[in-house]
């Protein structure tokens, strides 16, 4: 499934939260949103979903209009970062309902992780750690088997095991049932490897949307003293610059060449973290 | 589809609520009556309150309805309007069990001592000319558009609220017993000299039937406009609402 974001924008009183946003995600892709706080990803997830309003433009599901849409709705699922689940409701309870609402939901899928995350059913959720509550959302986002799901801040409050254990999840539920994701995270190092297309947005606007194979051989970083650096890339298009003593790392968005490297200068590969802190400095 | 499992997640909510109000009426009307007849010992006493009993526990779940079931639907990206088919189908479902197990309560006890619900205290005169079954009837769909109107004026107090930023509540919550409590009747005592409660009385008079004559079906018709209204004011105020804490 598809989703068309057609000239989205979104205002709260006098601040433009996403200004004229166009961007197309297409089926069976892993996306990863990508911004700095209040950059406007959860805006935009929340606008996907119908949980807000646009103040212009309009969110196509497979050509369908998102809002107030049923049909649409009811193929997507959001795990959002705040708990809207009611407080007398179990982990076991949680699953029941959504396979009310999810009528695909894999019960026995979601046990099984249940276990693997060590997550106890019978636990009430409004008692869950932070990163329980997040592994409750998750398990309940991969086994609701809904043809998109967004993922806002997934690994929130997760330790380092937990993070590796849903990115492997993530990838298995992906391959064997493949559907179109959204991420939304601030680890984007972790969440690297698994992300095939990155949506940058700043300041309410989309600056980045391709591949990320594209975007990390489109550039290059190049290191060394500083003024070799310096001179190396003059006239070149100069993402942003890291200095540490007399040591300088510059970050060029330009097919590197090798051949022309003057002696003493390191150039390196991109890597996804380096290149949004420097895009969206 | 979803609409069932929408209308099977709102009656849950309440059941328990349901029966343990049920249970608690049970135990005190049995307690009343029998404290009743020890301590007059006839054993024909006249029992009443059962009605405003359950007008209460309907507002007070209506008021527990809307916020905690919006923000849980729309977790599962169940749109708005079909949340409020949703409600509205429950809410006719639970106000219809409990107008049929109150008038099924009060016409059975009638039969075996002195007890007469409200319906019949107001509407006794009626009740003395109309068919049984009739009178049952009506009686069943007045304690229905009586509890409707309860249950969707609480559910839309805490949608208003839901909707309004803190300065509004502030304001409405000040206001509205400030007006009722301190200012109308300032001004009816000073200006007015009681027309205006006068007024208030008459038109509650007309839309309950109980002007010039005892017309139930005025009283129907009123309560039934009256919770359509209600409810198209929820729907209103749910239909742009964002999802947030």
């Amino acid at each position: 499934m598809s989703i068309d974001i057609k000239a989205v924008t979104m205002t709260f009183g006098k601040t433009t939260a996403l200004d004229n946003i166009s961007l197309k995600l297409e089926e069976n892709k892993i996306y990863g949103l990508l911004g700095r706080n209040g950059a406007g990803k959860t805006t935009l997830l929340n606008l996907i979903t119908n949980r807000i309003f646009p103040s212009n433009g309009e969110i196509l599901l497979d050509g369908e209009q998102v809002m107030e849409n049923d049909r649409a709705l009811s193929k997507i699922y959001f795990m959002t970062e705040t708990n809207f689940y009611p407080e007398w409701m179990t982990v076991r309870k949680a699953y029941i309902w959504t396979k009310e609402f999810y009528p695909e939901f894999d019960a026995e899928y979601a046990a099984s992780l249940s276990e693997k995350f060590s997550l106890s059913t019978g636990s009430k959720i409004k008692n869950l750690s932070t990163g329980y509550q997040s592994i409750l959302k998750i398990i309940i986002s991969l086994a609701s088997n809904a043809p998109v799901v967004l993922l806002d801040e997934p690994v929130l409050g997760l330790d380092a095991n937990h993070r590796e254990l849903f990115y492997k999840e993530l990838i298995r539920a992906y391959s064997e049932r493949p559907r179109t994701i959204v991420i939304s995270t601030h680890l984007i190092e972790e969440a690297a490897d698994i992300i095939e297309e990155v949506v940058v947005i700043k300041d309410g606007r989309l600056i980045m949307q391709d591949q990320v194979e594209n975007v990390l051989s489109k550039g290059y970083s190049v290191s060394g003293t500083a003024t070799a650096v310096d001179s190396f890339v003059r006239g070149k298009k100069v993402l942003g610059v890291d200095t540490l003593g007399g040591l300088k790392t510059a970050y060029v968005l330009e097919t590197p060449q090798k051949d022309s490297l003057p002696e003493g200068l390191e150039i390196s590969r991109l890597d996804l973290q380096k290149l949004f802190i420097q895009l969206t400095n | 589809m979803r609409i069932k499992a929408i209308v099977k997640y709102y009656l849950t909510e309440i059941k328990t609520a349901v029966v343990m109000f049920y249970l608690i009426m049970a135990a005190v009307t049995i307690l009343i009556s029998y404290s009743i007849n020890v301590t007059t010992g006839d054993g024909d006493s006249f029992v009443g309150g059962g009605k405003m009993a359950s007008l209460i526990f309907l507002f007070v779940a209506g008021l527990s309805s809307f916020k905690q079931n919006f923000l849980f639907l729309s977790t599962n990206n169940v749109p708005r309007r079909l949340q409020f088919k949703g409600f509205l189908l429950s809410a006719l479902i639970l106000c219809g069990a409990m107008a049929f197990i109150d008038t099924s309560y009060s016409n059975i006890v009638a039969q075996f001592m002195d007890y007469r619900s409200a319906f019949y205290q107001v509407y006794g005169e009626w009740t003395l000319q109309a068919f049984v079954l009739l009178k049952i009837a009506v009686n069943f769909f007045f304690n229905l558009v009586f509890y409707l109107l309860s249950y969707l004026g609480g559910y839309f107090i805490t949608s208003l609220y839901f909707r309004m930023n803190k300065m509004l509540k502030i304001i409405v919550s000040i206001g509205v017993p400030a007006i009722f409590a301190i200012i109308l009747p300032a001004l009816e005592s000073a200006v007015t000299k009681g027309r205006i409660f006068r007024f208030i009385g008459d038109v509650l008079l007309v839309l309950g039937g109980l002007k010039d004559g005892v017309n139930p079906y005025i009283a129907l018709l009123s309560f039934t406009a009256g919770a359509a209204a209600v409810a198209g004011l929820c729907f209103l105020l749910l239909r742009r609402a964002a999802v947030r804490k």
